[in-house]
């Protein structure tokens, strides 16, 4: 990262020093492959490099931010502790997990700078704290122009939004820091990441925290791509609605390791209801969408249908997806139904397989 | 007991009562009356007097008691008279109301029948559309609607412009077709309009670089799967496709 420029503010204390080469990762630049993949989600972000070997390493922060008192002594306790810490507009903005854990302990929520899949119009500091995020998993390109395959969401069938503007913005940023960005559809990405060994044919299903990504992919082609605007954030708070808790305790049930076929208590059993509501719409949507559809291929072949993404981590979800495929009448048969071999990694697996592809063609 | 004054009060109720039959009170809409004789009517009147006598005292005057009744029976006259005008008030107002309500009645059938004949038309239309459909694709559909709406926004081709209210209905008719293929076109897949990709690069021309202890601080790493194989696959797609 170059020299910061001064925002007012001019402690004579701790100053951070800026490197001259690049970013101090432990993975240095030098040997590193070529490529790279990013996944921009409302929960995380993650980047995924290769190392010298041909290895691949995967970088993950969370997507949120806190502001505090810009004091002399709170920017010593972040700089001593190792927390990453962003000087603006006389406040110091904790980025990531760090964030998440200093909201705990401040019993304040952290700022989101996505909501519901796409860049928040409501969160005013959302670019400048992306483009820091986004600096820190990626670091910085091996070679100008540096291809970067970033994930970006389909058109939802149920709700309007605004693609082009979070699509465009993204380039944007990736470009000013030296990349060659390209987009891809976060459910292309799965099948890129997950359906190698069926020739790239098949579903590939990314369960976001704001969004579920569908793709239909033929032999890498997308034949059919959209998106629906229910995710894990959905099942958190529609669960907190019915159960009367704030939806942070419902991410925190979900995420202590309950199973969805065995669901222990008033809370599971509302979580397990929401959860099978968004794997039963979202089957229903494939199902319409590939009826409605024209100019899609024949698969003469039966298709496998991966699922990845954090909202598909819980114990027995594929079991239930399994379930609710077998109650729909799908109209190209279905062989297999599995988990993605790392569904938190394999949107931004499948940017960094269409990167290096996109370098090699 | 004097009878002249029982005599008037009988001839008071016949001149303003009304002979009537049972279908009339029927048709009216009277499935029950109460019904009070003449001579009932004298027996109260003539009770009232006695017990009113009474109380004062067995020994009042018969010329006294003579005078009380014929005033007794003035009075009921009176308010006879004026009750049977109020009656006859009441009764032709009511009138008036049925004769009101009959004709509101006449006019809401009249609504009801046309509503049922516009619910048959589009009735007749909604299957004409669905025949269609069943052979034909959303791509047709929408086509369909676009020509509807297209039709829709059309100047009128009678000599007489659309009034102002007419007008607003039709661009609002116009604008919710418009929304509904866009609507559908969603659901199916078909864009209405191209996208044409947009430059906002110069958005972050304005973005300053901050000051941070990012570079000192590490962010997490953990190995990923392997993606070779991906590779692999892709590249021999790829050569697979061109020939090579």
């Amino acid at each position: 990262m170059g020299s910061a420029d001064h925002q007012g503010s001019s402690d004579a204390g701790t100053r951070t020093t800026a490197h001259a080469t690049g970013v101090a990762e432990r993975t240095p630049a030098t040997s590193r492959m070529a490529g790279k993949g990013l996944d921009i989600g409302t929960a995380n972000i993650l980047a995924a490099v290769r190392d010298a070997k041909g290895g691949i390493v995967v970088r993950c922060e969370r997507n949120a931010f806190l502001d505090i008192l810009g004091d002399v002594h709170s920017r010593s306790m972040l700089t001593r502790l190792n927390v990453p810490y962003v000087v603006h507009e006389n406040s110091l903005i904790v980025l990531g997990g760090a964030a998440f854990e200093l909201a705990n302990v401040f019993g304040r929520p952290t700022r989101r700078p996505m909501k519901d899949g796409l860049i928040s119009s409501q969160e005013k500091e959302a670019l400048p704290m992306m483009q820091m995020i986004i600096k820190k998993v990626l670091g910085e390109p091996n070679s100008p122009n540096e291809p970067c395959f970033f994930s970006v969401p389909a058109e939802s069938v149920d709700r309007e939004n605004n693609i082009v503007y979070h699509q465009g913005l993204f380039h944007g940023m990736l470009s000013k820091l030296g990349y060659n960005p390209s987009p891809m559809n976060e459910g292309h990405a799965v099948t890129f990441a997950e359906l190698a060994a069926e020739d790239f044919t098949g579903i590939g299903i990314s369960f976001g925290g704001g969004m579920v990504n569908v793709c239909v992919a033929y032999k890498t082609i997308p034949a059919l791509t959209f998106s629906v605007a229910r995710g894990g954030d959905w099942i958190d708070q529609n669960a907190a609605t019915v159960l009367g808790l704030p939806s942070s305790k419902c991410t925190f049930i979900k995420e202590s390791g309950m199973d969805m076929r065995a669901p222990k208590g008033r809370e599971q059993e509302a979580i397990v209801i929401y959860y099978r509501n968004l794997i039963s719409y979202t089957i229903n949507n494939i199902r319409n969408r590939l009826l409605a559809g024209r100019d899609l291929p024949n698969f003469t072949d039966p298709v496998e249908i991966v699922c990845a993404g954090g909202t598909s981590m819980i114990q027995g979800f594929i079991e239930v997806f399994r379930e609710e495929v077998q109650k729909v009448k799908f109209p190209i048969a279905v062989k297999n139904v599995r988990m993605a071999k790392e569904p938190l990694n394999s949107v931004s697996q499948g940017c960094l397989v269409a990167a290096v592809s996109s370098m090699e063609s | 007991m004097a009878t002249e004054y029982l005599s008037d009060v009988r001839n008071e109720l016949q001149s303003r009562s009304t002979r009537t039959t049972l279908d009339e009170l029927k048709k009216k809409g009277l499935e029950q009356v109460r019904v009070i004789r003449s001579s009932q009517i004298l027996e109260l009147i003539e009770q009232a007097v006695d017990r009113a006598l009474a109380r004062r005292g067995e020994a009042a005057d018969p010329a006294a008691k003579q005078a009380l009744l014929q005033d007794s029976a003035q009075i009921f006259r009176d308010l006879l008279r004026t009750e049977m005008q109020q009656g006859r008030d009441a009764e032709g107002r009511r009138s008036e109301e049925i004769r009101a309500l009959l004709e509101q009645l006449a006019q809401k059938e009249a609504q009801v029948a046309e509503s049922r004949a516009k619910q048959a038309e589009l009735d007749a239309e909604l299957r004409v559309l669905r025949q269609r459909s069943q052979g034909g694709s959303p791509e047709d559909l929408l086509d369909e609607l676009r020509a509807l709406r297209k039709e829709i926004g059309k100047p009128a081709a009678p000599p007489a412009p659309a009034t102002g209210a007419i007008e607003q209905k039709l661009q609002s008719l116009g604008a919710e077709l418009t929304s509904q293929i866009e609507r559908i076109g969603r659901r199916v897949g078909i864009a209405s309009v191209e996208e044409s990709q947009a430059d906002i690069s110069g958005l972050f021309t304005s973005i300053p670089e901050l000051e941070s202890n990012l570079d000192a601080v590490e962010a997490k790493e953990r190995k990923g799967s392997d993606v070779s194989d991906a590779l692999a696959r892709m590249k021999s797609l790829r050569e697979g496709k061109t020939g090579a």
